[in-house]
């Protein structure tokens, strides 16, 4: 079965393009069915996983541009794996949870379309072949934010298009200029990300090309001040594109940090280890305040999600395997609950056509249901322990602290910020006298919505409470990581930076 | 007392003006057997040049090896075969274009093809030679039967634009001799080839008549190329032109005029005569941002995609200032890729051509944006055709021209031009905001009214297959391009560029 | 002895979630019985390892993994040492009760089985909280019992948000989000210490951290205690972070008696005491422990005497308490701090029932001024609620006595004067406004209209709350052999006083007390003494708790929302501007560029000639590298 990983990038390709064929009434059925076979395609990667095995598995070859050194290489190891999977976990929900109606075949080809390029992303070994996943998942993103969006659509849509475009392409001359180098010293083309890793580039040549990469990532994730299009972008999309959006594409450019940014440029990362951080405190502090001054629920997540990038991030540059194990978990967590919170958002919006918290108020005593499970999404996002969203934040915060335990205390005033607008969200919309007429006789969740929701909460509390499984394999592979990272480390700074991160007690 | 001139027909070497031969051949066929028999359907012309293209273009690949002919004057290098292979090609897929169901009287007449094989004839022997005077003869015999093409749309606008066109082509055809005879005047000779060798022999003394000869040379293909400032005929003769004539213009001429420039320049380049890279350098930035900027706010697609071809034509300029192998077979590449989608998106608009007219202001362009509002839902397929080419003109991996930029820009940071790659960058960043205005009416805009009236009414089997073929070229252009580059590069390396 | 542990510790779980079962569907009896039961048999159990567990060997149990990367690695970990078996014991006893009791109480509410699930979920997150063997685990319990608490203060959520002179907790919903939100503030606190803790020692578990945590710098164990007692002082409500506790009395009575008296804000002290093998490294933040908790009670105290909500002054009698409390653990008292803890919760939690009882009869009335002469109606509810007053007040022979006056005597035998004095006054207000609270609302006139008819609450309730009352009483005879259990795993301590100094202490303390109870029942048997804090003036700073509410109001909530608007503001109009900006610019300069494209053609040919003349200039004037 050494061809999954090419199946379960263009089966849903393959899907989409037959999806033409598919009765409109029926297009639906046939979008679960296929999003579900690829759920379970995905499971049998990890079935198939070896957490004995350092190094990628699945591994597929072929040549795309043999002159040239560009190939068609696909793999994973314990960082990917688990973002496969969420990604069509996420897919499958999402589409579960579909409510739209008009022109709902073409909304089913483009998810379909935008799945094999999540998939690609994350399974993509060579790094051109990444790039052109990075990329391609733009346009059927641009098309659903575009075609079944709110009023500013487009807008919306153009915006998103043009500034994650623009950033990858800093990237490109990054990708570009690094195998230059690359030829030059070993006198061949390659864009393998596993040889990458392996070749050290030299100091300055590492300062460059972090930043290069740093910008097409930093835009995705996104990181202050490169964020506004979210907002705007999750805002206008349905709820469709807003789950997809923040469960996944956002974790693209974290996992581009993961995979690019600290193995390749390791003397790099640490040097703009701190620079970095101190914009994810910017993150989670500043745009936690804008999140308690949004009147409209899904900005208000929409911001929360920038905060929790922050969190990410900052977990990402510990440097040790505390912190990038945890914030790899926080992606997956993140990605459950905040597009479970999208969704939930959604619900409401089907039956009242408004996100305006002031429209609501006292829904818990209409809507006990709903109520609950929003309840349980919230208290993951502000990351109660023995929900899903705790452990990666703990492991995140516990990693970045033996960096610097000043950042990391003012980060951790995330676990204030986010309980604040959360639930001070949660009381202007759930709790209180019903005012508003309108909400007077509003229908619990449907059986459908109940469909798409619940699979969510029980991994959030199963999860929660039982991690090991994810963080088992994760882990692994973050630590053979760091022990390469430390190996091809090129400055004493770095070096001296990768043992106090990994040494517990007094540091050598 | 002189010699009897006798000449040995082996030195000759006649097989190199094969393949202009057989062009030059089908026209007066054509014209002949107008003669003889009238009003023949215009569909048996276009099939009679079809044919005499491919005879061709068969005749073109017998290449081994660089080989000259005809006194010398003949010179079919790797370079030459690829370019006319390229012309041969991009001509071969516009005559079919002739055969759309709606009328255009142009057709009617034979002489339109006649004229078209000639004007092919003359762009071949541009690349095929590196003889100043030839370079001139084959430049004025196509440009001339171009400009009488462009008449035949006949209507004012495109009168307007062939008087144009004409007039500025005289002033560039001026800007060449000039140029021409300075060098020759340095050199004694009007073969690039000597007049490299005697420039590096005197050092490049007096620099002074050196650089002038390039400026004048310069000002000439500069015309040609569509260089900034020299590219103001271009979007209103485009705009004048038939769609597919504006498509295979942005093209054909283009290359012609790339070869010359390549065995023009890239000598002074790589005698490092800094002036010249630096010159080059600007013009080529200044053209491609510049016109990427215009056609930004452009409201015809028609204009949008002249602005856009200049600013491509500006993208591959760059690869002659760099003038590594890598660069100039990546100009190469970049051409053919941009070929077919380029030529695709024209035919697009060629047969959503339509008499009445749509959109805010209505009198003046046949092809504005909202024309195009809500295409997706009339048409999917074509409105996905048509967002492919954008995408892959606003260098969207994986479509094809997204190979051509890539290895542009990487010839460009492997020998060292960052910045110029950073500006290369920048632009596609800017351009890709026009391309996807178009995908957004196509995609997110609600269908217009009088929709019914636009796109491939009744198209031609013909047309379609065109379409097709450019399509499917673009969209797995993944798979072409290795190949491709293995011909390319083969072929640009035996001529030494 | 282990499936004791996980009995004790899952019984409740089940509970809750049984209950949750029914939570959307209306009031169901057996839901009620049900919970009830099962934190019976989680009590029994409790007791069961009471009796079973001496000395050395304490039960240890390692349930599964949780979570485990890089270096770190915990597990769920149980533990039923003397200590958390006390707790264990007094929060199930208290809490069975209190389940008893709410079935009376919340008879007629349309959320009973949402209450009974949220109430043992509570009991639950207690249990983790005192049972757990690592600083982890402990904070599962915290932040569990802390979204309970949301949850139950929050219970009549649809209750809608009043201006603060109408209620000074504005709402339930309201009150719910404070104190979420504060306890927040101190977690984090709490959170860093662990932090610390994990990457000075590599583990988290209490055995490996007390043992290694002598071989740290002084400093380290310092920035540790503080760390970890910020936590404390959230949960446990003490000065600054003490406001949301007065608040949380919007809660049901049943839930202020279980949660925000007897349980958990005493786990504040629970966590010094669990924690007494580093605090004993670092007396001197055990001082400022002591100090802080000695202000605590006298400030407290204060507030009570004039407030006059039921609820509220026992909150503040709470708050007081516990600062006694931390007294005792800050001067390296243990067992006397447990010792405290355990009779609070008894007399405490019955009080509170008592309260309950009196506003149900009342309609939910919550000021005493409205009230008096309950007591001929209600006769078992005042009987108790005087005991449980008295015990508070610390008279011989009731629990009170006993734990209260053993604080007073370290506080003195430390050479503490100061501290000494003040809690010595503490206890004279204590009396006072406990007595107070009595005669207001037993004794003297009517104060309510006759559309009320004050009625006995029911027989089962009145003998739930006996068992306590019980306790309130006895507890303090168990003294020394409580001393003797707990003190297998505490260190010893004897306030060491001269027989004849002892003497002296006990009757001074007695002494305040009873003339506290005295004047109180002098004065408000004819009349009220509240006027005499009008006339010294202070009666207005009390009763609006020194004006602190207001102050975190319009200093720090409102502007955090002009702040967060202000982010926004910036967020929309500068940074994202700058974004548009850019695209704009670009744009402009295209719609500039047009006038190059006249379509003019003598404009086209200057163009060209134009050009032509740049680039002869350039190659006269231009020429790099030659």
């Amino acid at each position: 079965m050494n061809s999954l990983l090419t199946l379960l990038i263009f089966f849903p390709a393959a899907a989409a393009l037959f999806g033409y064929m598919i009765e409109q009434k029926n297009i639906r059925a046939y979008g679960i069915t296929i999003t579900a076979i690829e759920f379970v395609l995905s499971l049998a990667l990890w079935l198939g996983y070896d957490g004995s095995i350092a190094g990628y598995q699945f591994v597929e070859h072929a040549s795309i541009v043999a002159s040239y050194g560009i190939n068609y290489d696909l793999g994973i190891d314990g960082i990917s794996l688990f973002l496969i999977i969420m990604s069509t976990f996420m897919t499958m929900i999402a589409v579960i949870g579909l409510t739209v109606k008009d022109n709902l075949k073409n909304l089913i080809i483009s998810v379909l379309v935008l799945e094999m390029t999540m998939v690609g992303v994350f399974a993509a070994l060579d790094v051109i072949l990444f790039y052109i996943f990075w990329e391609l998942s733009l346009v059927p993103m641009l098309y659903i934010i575009g075609a079944w969006g709110a009023k500013l659509r487009i807008y919306a849509a153009v915006k998103f298009f043009l500034y994650t475009f623009a950033g990858s392409l800093v990237m490109l001359l990054g990708i570009l200029y690094a195998a230059y180098l690359y030829h030059d010293s070993t006198g061949m083309w390659s864009f393998s990300i596993a040889a990458w890793q392996a070749f050290s580039f030299t100091y300055t040549d590492q300062l460059w090309l972090f930043s290069a990469f740093f910008f097409g990532f930093a835009i995705k994730v996104p990181m202050v001040p490169f964020h506004t299009w979210l907002p705007y972008a999750h805002g206008q999309a349905p709820t469709i594109g807003s789950v997809i959006l923040a469960a996944v594409l956002l974790k693209m450019g974290t996992y581009g940090f993961v995979r690019f940014s600290l193995p390749m440029f390791p003397d790099a990362s640490v040097y703009f280890m701190i620079p970095v951080a101190i914009i994810a405190l910017i993150m989670i502090v500043y745009t936690a305040l804008i999140a308690y001054a949004q009147e409209d629920m899904k900005q208000v997540i929409a911001y929360s999600s920038v905060s929790h990038m922050g969190v990410i991030v900052l977990g990402t540059f510990a440097m040790n395997s505390e912190g990038i194990t945890g914030s790899l978990f926080l992606m997956l967590s993140h990605g459950i609950v905040s597009g479970a919170l999208f969704m939930l958002v959604g619900v409401i919006y089907d039956r009242r056509h408004t996100k305006m918290m002031s429209e609501f108020g006292g829904l818990a005593s209409v809507m006990p249901i709903y109520a609950t499970i929003f309840a349980v999404m919230l208290m993951a996002s502000v990351g109660l322990p023995l929900t899903i969203g705790f452990v990666g934040e703990f492991l995140s915060l516990l990693g970045f602290f033996k960096v610097s335990p000043l950042i990391t205390a003012i980060a951790g005033t995330t676990i204030i910020f986010g309980a604040v607008y959360m639930l001070s969200l949660y009381k202007k919309s759930f709790f209180g006298p019903l005012t508003n007429e309108k909400n007077a006789n509003l229908k619990d969740l449907t059986s459908q919505e109940l469909t798409a929701l619940v699979p969510l909460v029980a991994l959030v509390v199963i999860l929660g409470v039982y991690p090991k499984p994810m963080l088992d394999p994760i882990d692994g592979s973050v630590k053979t990581m760091i022990v390469n990272m430390d190996k091809k480390a090129v400055t004493q700074e770095a070096k001296d930076m990768f043992a106090k991160a990994n040494t517990i007690g007094k540091d050598k | 007392m002189l010699d009897p001139i006798s000449i040995d027909m082996a030195s000759l070497n006649l097989a190199t003006l094969l393949p202009m031969s057989i062009i030059i051949l089908g026209a007066l066929a054509i014209i002949v057997i107008d003669l003889v028999v009238k009003d023949l359907h215009k569909s048996f012309y276009v099939v009679i040049s079809e044919l005499f293209i491919l005879l061709a273009l068969g005749a073109v690949f017998g290449y081994s090896g660089e080989t000259r002919g005809f006194f010398d004057v003949m010179l079919i290098d790797g370079i030459a075969v690829l370019s006319e292979g390229i012309i041969l090609v991009a001509s071969a897929l516009f005559i079919p274009l002739a055969l759309t169901s709606k009328r255009f009287h142009e057709y009617s007449y034979p002489e339109f093809f006649a004229l078209f094989l000639f004007m092919i004839a003359g762009f071949q022997f541009m690349v095929a030679t590196d003889n100043l005077i030839l370079i001139f003869i084959g430049l004025e015999t196509a440009s001339l039967a171009l400009y009488t093409l462009i008449a035949m749309h006949n209507r004012e606008r495109s009168l307007e634009a062939a008087i144009k066109y004409f007039t500025m082509g005289a002033l560039a055809a001026g800007f060449f001799v000039f140029g021409a005879m300075i060098l020759y005047a340095l050199t004694g000779s009007v073969e690039i080839h000597k007049i490299s060798e005697v420039l590096v022999t005197k050092n490049f003394e007096p620099m002074a008549g050196v650089l002038t000869a390039v400026v004048f040379m310069l000002a000439a293909l500069g015309f040609k190329l569509s260089m900034v400032p020299f590219q103001t005929w271009v979007p209103d003769v485009y705009e004048g032109a038939s769609a597919p004539l504006a498509g295979y213009m942005s093209v054909v001429p283009k290359i012609a005029g790339l070869v010359v420039a390549m065995r023009l320049f890239e000598f002074l380049v790589h005698a490092d005569v800094v002036w010249v890279q630096n010159i080059l350098w600007i013009v080529a930035v200044v053209t491609m941002t510049l016109t990427n900027i215009m056609a930004l706010v452009q409201e015809s697609v028609k204009r949008m995609l002249a602005y856009s071809s200049i600013s491509h034509a500006g993208f591959v300029m760059s690869a002659i200032l760099i003038g590594t192998t890598q660069a100039n077979s990546a100009l190469f590449l970049y051409w053919v890729l941009f070929m077919f989608t380029n030529l695709g998106a024209f035919t697009m608009l060629w047969v959503s051509r339509h008499k009445t007219k749509v959109g805010e202001n209505k009198t003046r362009f046949d092809h504005p944006y909202e024309k195009f509002s809500g295409m997706v839902k009339v048409m999917p397929v074509n409105a996905l055709i048509m967002g492919v080419f954008m995408l892959s003109l606003a260098g969207m991996p994986p479509f094809s021209l997204f190979w051509g930029k890539l290895y542009l820009m990487s010839s460009a940071i492997n020998s060292g031009f960052i910045v110029l790659a950073a500006i290369m960058a920048l632009n596609s960043a800017i351009s890709v905001y026009y391309y996807l205005k178009l995908v957004v009416y196509m995609f997110l805009r609600e269908p217009s009214k009088n929709s019914s009236i636009v796109y491939m009414k009744g198209a031609p089997i013909a047309l379609k297959a065109i379409i097709g073929f450019s399509a499917a070229a673009t969209l797995l252009g993944t798979f072409m391009v290795s190949p491709l580059l293995e011909i390319i590069t083969q072929y640009v390396k035996a001529s030494g560029f | 002895m282990e499936k004791y542990v996980y009995i004790a510790l899952f019984a409740p779980l089940v509970g809750s979630l049984f209950a949750a079962i029914f939570g959307a569907s209306p009031k169901k009896l057996f839901v009620g019985i049900v919970t009830s039961g099962l934190l019976f048999v989680s009590w029994l159990a409790s007791i069961t390892l009471l009796m079973n567990v001496h000395g050395e060997h304490t039960i240890h149990v390692k349930m599964m993994d949780w979570i485990a990367a890089g270096g770190f690695d915990l597990d769920f970990g149980f533990m039923a040492d003397q200590v958390s078996i006390i707790m264990m014991v007094t929060v199930t006893t208290v809490s069975t009760l209190v389940h008893v009791y709410s079935i009376g109480y919340m008879d007629h509410d349309k959320g009973f089985n949402r209450y009974f699930s949220y109430l043992s979920a509570f009991v639950f997150s207690m249990m983790i909280l005192v049972m757990s063997d690592n600083f982890l685990g402990l904070f599962i319990g915290w932040e569990g019992v802390g979204v309970c608490s949301w949850l139950l203060i929050g219970h009549w959520y649809f209750k809608e948000d009043v201006s603060t002179d109408v209620n000074p907790a504005i709402s339930p919903s309201y009150a719910a989000n404070e104190a979420f939100v504060m306890n927040r503030i101190a977690d984090l606190g709490m959170l860093i210490g662990i932090f610390m803790i994990y990457w000075h020692l590599g583990s988290l578990n209490y055995d490996v951290v007390f043992a290694n945590i002598g071989t740290l710098s002084g400093g380290t164990i310092t920035a540790i205690g503080i760390f970890l007692f910020i936590g404390a002082m959230g949960k446990s409500a003490q000065f600054p972070l003490h406001t949301w506790l007065a608040n949380a009395m919007e809660g049901p009575t049943p839930v202020s008696a279980l949660i925000h008296a007897a349980t958990m804000v005493t786990a504040g002290v629970y966590l010094v005491i669990r924690s007494n093998e580093i605090y004993m490294l670092i007396p001197n933040v055990g001082y400022f422990i002591a100090c802080l908790g000695a202000f605590v009670a006298v400030f407290a105290a204060s507030m009570a005497l004039v407030n006059m909500e039921l609820k509220r002054i026992i909150a503040y009698s709470t708050l007081s308490q516990l600062g006694y409390m931390f007294v005792a653990a800050g001067l390296g008292a243990y067992w006397i701090a447990l010792f405290h803890l355990m009779a609070h919760a008894f007399f405490k939690s019955v009080l509170f029932l008592g309260a309950g009882n009196v506003m149900h009869a009342m309609d939910d009335e919550r000021y005493i001024n409205k009230m008096g002469g309950l007591g001929k109606s209600m006769p078992w509810t005042m009987g108790i609620m005087t005991v449980a007053s008295t015990a508070l007040a610390g008279i011989w022979p009731l629990a009170g006595f006993f734990s209260k006056d053993k604080i007073l005597e370290t506080a003195f035998a430390e050479h503490n004067y100061i501290l000494w004095v003040m809690l010595w006054m503490g206890a004279g207000m204590t009396a006072y406004y406990s007595f107070r609270l009595i005669m207001m609302v037993f004794f003297g006139k009517k104060n309510y209209g006759a559309e009320k008819h004050p009625h006995e609450a029911y027989t089962f309730v009145i003998i739930a709350m006996l068992p306590l009352a019980v306790l309130a009483v006895i507890a303090g005879f168990f003294e020394h052999s409580f001393m003797h259990y707990v003190t297998q795993v505490l260190p010893e301590y004897h306030p060491h006083v001269s027989t004849g100094t002892f003497i002296f202490l006990l009757v001074v303390t007695l002494g305040i007390a009873l003339s506290g109870i005295a004047l109180a029942i002098i004065k408000f048997s004819k009349g009220n003494f509240d006027d005499f804090f009008r006339k010294i003036g202070v009666h207005k700073v009390l009763s609006n708790q020194y004006f602190i509410p207001q102050f975190y109001a319009d200093k720090i909530v409102k502007p955090y929302g002009a702040l967060s608007r202000l982010a926004w503001k910036i967020d929309m109009k500068i940074v994202d501007a700058t974004v548009d900006m850019i695209a704009g610019v670009i744009y402009k300069t295209g719609d500039k560029a047009r006038w190059m494209q006249s379509g003019n053609l003598s404009n086209n040919l200057r163009w060209m000639v134009f050009g032509l003349v740049i680039l002869l200039l350039l190659a006269v004037i231009y020429r790099p590298g030659m």
